[in-house]
């Protein structure tokens, strides 16, 4: 056999299952003794790291009431579950509480009735009109009237004289501000 | 220290022992003093945390007591045990939910610790070194297997049991067995490899 070791022929040394041509192999070539050698030095270190672990490890036992008999690792794990669980629902009821009390101060207005803002609104709008309110439409045609350009004086035709004051700009002109910066 | 006996009779206090049982407890605290450092090495190299270890180590031993009616004396009482031990580290190794709390409340002892323990025996420091390494590369190989495959590669290459015990003890197959332990061994010399390449 003058092919080096297959890993499987190799593991069957380490398990002392090897065949007699791979052992034979093993005797005589250097690669693959070095290999073999390797690897159970590292599997023996293992072992004997292990077993110096145990032997520097004074195994001394814990009272029940911290290892409570009869009371799986398992069990103790599903026991952190719950408590993870109850924790878990309690700020889920938090944040639901805290959203509750934030509805309660944000004014809203419920559904297919009229707020009690949207009526003070209306009144003010209301107090605040010139005309009653069934005038209105008469108020908005006699403003229609106003602001239609009049038409294009006939010839011979007197001059519309400007209103006393104004500069013929209307409203606006008020608010300009002059050079100093004042209106 | 408390010793098991004092501790599983405190636990079962409210049991009536008959004769028979406080015969067993007497017989059981020996059971105890002479497999727990076996069941620990094996816990050890499953959970690779020593206080885990420990604590399993302690569990394995209450379940036995309380399960001692059932022991039919069909397997050794280490296979009986070490079957106990497996499954409590199965049932460790199943609540990977909790891994990130497990590490964060461990007292810090981790495999290159216990990795480090390794006697010396080289001829010099860096003979030692390198053996320390290596011993590292095979734990951290130990760590990618499965957690069945980890039982197989802990109870043939720490304890040194046979093929046929290590199938009584796991209730798996001779052939399941060797599967295991082939590619628990592939996997260790894979990342031997790498360390070697590392170098």
């Amino acid at each position: 056999m003058n092919k080096h070791l297959s890993d499987e022929q190799l593991n069957q040394w380490i398990l002392g299952e090897a065949e007699t041509a791979a052992s034979q192999h093993l005797e005589t070539c250097e690669a693959c003794q070095r290999e073999a050698e390797d690897l159970k030095q590292a599997l023996g270190g293992f072992r004997d790291s292990i077993q110096a672990a145990a032997e520097a490890r004074r195994l001394t036992w814990r009272e029940p009431a911290q290892a409570p008999a009869g009371r799986s690792l398992g069990a103790r794990f599903m026991a952190q579950r719950w408590a993870y669980a109850g924790a878990l629902a309690a700020i889920v009821a938090v944040v639901v509480l805290l959203l509750r009390v934030d509805y309660r101060h944000t004014p809203h207005t419920p559904t297919g009735t009229v707020g009690e803002d949207e009526i003070l609104m209306q009144i003010q709008t209301d107090v605040g009109q010139t005309v009653p309110s069934a005038l209105a439409p008469g108020e908005l045609l006699l403003q229609g009237a106003e602001e239609t350009p009049p038409p294009a004086p006939e010839k011979g035709a007197p001059k519309t004289r400007k209103p006393k004051g104004g500069d013929g700009h209307g409203q606006e002109s008020r608010t300009t501000p002059n050079r100093n910066g004042t209106v | 220290m408390t010793s098991m006996l004092q501790l599983v009779e405190g636990a079962f206090a409210d049991n009536d022992h008959s004769a028979a049982s406080l015969q067993l407890l007497q017989n059981f605290d020996s059971v105890v003093e002479r497999y727990q450092q076996r069941i620990y090495r094996i816990l050890l190299g499953m959970v690779r945390d020593e206080d885990a270890a420990q604590t399993l180590t302690q569990e394995c031993f209450l379940k036995a007591y309380e399960a001692r009616s059932t022991y039919r004396g069909e397997a050794s009482l280490s296979t009986w045990l070490i079957r106990i031990a497996i499954n409590l580290a199965h049932d460790y190794h199943r609540n990977r939910r909790l891994d990130f709390w497990r590490r964060l409340f461990s007292s810090g002892s981790d495999v290159s610790e216990v990795a480090g323990r390794l006697p010396s025996g080289g001829v010099t420091p860096e003979q030692d070194l390198l053996a320390k390494e290596k011993v590292a590369a095979v734990w951290s190989a130990a760590e990618k297997l499965s957690p069945q495959q980890r039982a197989v590669f802990v109870l043939r290459f720490v304890e040194e049991m046979s093929l046929e015990e290590i199938a009584a003890a796991t209730n798996l197959k001779l052939g399941t067995v060797k599967i295991h332990l082939f590619r628990a061994l592939s996997g260790v010399r894979k990342r031997m490899k790498e360390w070697q390449g590392s170098l």
